[in-house]
């Protein structure tokens, strides 16, 4: 009798409207994260394609303009020799003081475990 | 020696004769007797007679005490609602008042006379008005990694598959003779979603609050014990030793686009979810924009521990003993578990049958994460799937169902309440 008075229509209609729904949604966020994940690496493609471009401009007139790094090598040892020159370090260590405002908020005087005596 | 004794009996009687006189002086107009008996009268020992199912409920939040705190089930969450079930069932303590929330509604006159509002009265006004929920859901979003769902949005079927339980525990519960909005409520412990399952029955049956929460989270505690066997029955070998292709690396863009794009969507289409996902996505904002490191701490951990305070001791407080020990709390309590084996098993088939059609075998022990629960169902996969192959691992693979569990308990409950509510 009790199960008679139930519209089981209803209940029906919810539980496909809610299954129905859930699927629904969710599969349309796969679709949505593929081309999420799509338009993302379509950018990441054109950045790397512009960075290929600017280092083998820069590689090209690397070539062009400036010496090898065997030639930067050779010159400067060879400036060493000629100037006999050391970078000289004054041996001195240099550490920045912070100085702290005392507060009682932060004070590790004041604290809930002290016992009293 | 005798004189120091004499001159102490002295002062004695003189401060005897201090209290006694003004005493003595009233006597003939208030009855002492008549005070004494008024005070025994308010004692809660006193209001014990005749009202020994406070004394059940008491023995059950003691239960509840001891399973939170020896057998560590869910105690963060566990510990506050038997201490607040504890509270509420103490005769004379006036902690709670559930006519203040009869009918389903907050009788806000009656919060104006402060003399007959608890302090759980208060607190209980986050869980009726559904805060608490959303401000857990916030910090479960910050601590929530989509990057598996995103690296594997297939996750996404095995979110939505687990759900099916829901409605077919709905079903069960009006079977036998809960109303819609009680079914309902009921059938989203298939969720295994806390919070969700608390913001739903606070709207559509709060007067299950207390029995529903607590099958809710002692399942949730469960899940090591009640999924295995079901994902042993239901998978062969063969396919528990199956190795899943490594996950792809997810960009920050997407992690950033995901919450933002997700919040729009949802609470478009379905505006009834929109303050349990929209809370949820936020969280995750807070944690993937990078910027707000410090919003996404105090979510992760202070606001997040307090509302589960609160929520906590104003669940437990909902459950006074005429509406915790009846037939009903036997039901839900059935109906709990059969929502969440159902919720395991629908996940788990319903990864066989991916296979049967995609190239990159799944692993069907994932399906099982697809129940919320996060991450404790993932861990479950993990450990299932090592004892077939101890060099597999499903962890990462098991957290993409188990996230796209939490989207997917909240969508259908946001369907649940918009049919219902």
């Amino acid at each position: 009798m009790m199960l008679l008075s139930i519209d089981w229509g209803f209940a029906g209609v919810v539980c496909l409207a809610g299954i129905g729904t859930t699927f629904i949604i969710l599969i349309g966020l796969i679709y949505f994260i593929r081309l999420l994940s799509w338009a993302v690496g379509l950018k990441d493609k054109q950045q790397t394609k512009e960075t290929k471009v600017e280092t083998k401009v820069v590689e090209k007139t690397s070539t062009n303009e400036h010496p090898t790094s065997h030639e930067q090598a050779a010159i400067a040892l060879a400036m060493h020799l000629y100037f006999d020159a050391h970078d000289e370090e004054p041996h001195v260590i240099t550490i920045e003081e912070v100085e702290k405002r005392y507060s009682p908020w932060s004070s590790k005087i004041y604290n809930m475990r002290n016992f009293t005596k | 020696m005798k004189k120091s004794k004499s001159n102490l009996v002295k002062y004695f009687a003189f401060l005897l004769m201090i209290f006694l006189v003004p005493t003595l002086a009233i006597a003939g107009e208030v009855s002492i007797g008549d005070k004494m008996s008024e005070f025994i009268g308010s004692m809660g020992f006193a209001q014990l007679e005749g009202n020994w199912l406070c004394l059940v409920m008491i023995l059950v939040s003691f239960v509840l005490l001891y399973l939170a705190i020896v057998k560590k089930f869910e105690p963060l969450l566990l510990l506050p609602i038997a201490f607040g079930m504890l509270l509420t069932n103490l005769p004379g303590a006036g902690l709670y008042h559930p006519e203040l929330f009869a009918e389903g509604h907050v009788h806000w006159k009656d919060f104006a006379d402060a003399n007959n509002v608890g302090l759980l009265d208060y607190l209980y006004l986050g869980v009726k008005l559904g805060i608490y929920p959303c401000l857990i859901f916030l910090g479960v979003g910050s601590m929530t990694d989509f990057g598996p769902l995103l690296a594997n949005p297939k996750s996404f079927l095995l979110g939505a598959a687990a759900q099916v339980a829901i409605f077919a525990t709905f079903f069960g519960a009006l079977a036998l003779g809960f109303t819609y909005e009680q079914a309902g409520s009921i059938g989203i412990i298939g969720g295994a979603d806390g919070p969700t399952a608390i913001y739903l029955t606070s709207k559509l049956a709060p007067e299950l609050l207390g029995p529903i929460a607590v099958a809710a989270y002692s399942y949730m505690a469960l899940v090591p014990v009640i999924q295995p066997p079901i994902m042993k029955a239901l998978t062969t070998e063969k396919e528990r030793q199956i190795v899943m292709k490594q996950l792809r690396k997810v960009s920050k863009t997407e992690k950033i686009i995901f919450p933002i794009l997700v919040t729009a969507i949802i609470a478009l289409l379905l505006p009834a979810a929109a303050p349990l996902v929209g809370c949820l996505m936020l969280g995750n904002l807070l944690r993937e924009s990078g910027v707000t490191e410090r919003l996404s701490k105090t979510v992760q951990n202070e606001l997040m521990n307090i509302c589960t305070i609160f929520l906590g001791i104003s669940v437990g407080a909902t459950a006074t003993a005429s509406s915790f020990l009846n037939p009903q709390t036997l039901g839900i309590l059935v109906l709990g578990v059969t929502a969440f084996a159902l919720g395991s098993a629908s996940g788990v088939l319903f990864a066989k049958f991916m296979n049967l059609f995609s190239k990159n075998k799944i692993n069907p022990l994932i399906g099982s994460a697809g129940v919320s629960a996060v991450p404790m169902a993932a861990r479950v996969s993990q450990n299932v799937g090592q004892e077939a192959n101890p060099s597999n691992f499903l962890l990462m693979h098991a957290m993409g169902p188990n996230v796209a569990g939490v989207i997917g308990s909240t969508v259908a409950a946001g369907v649940l309440l918009a049919f219902l509510g």
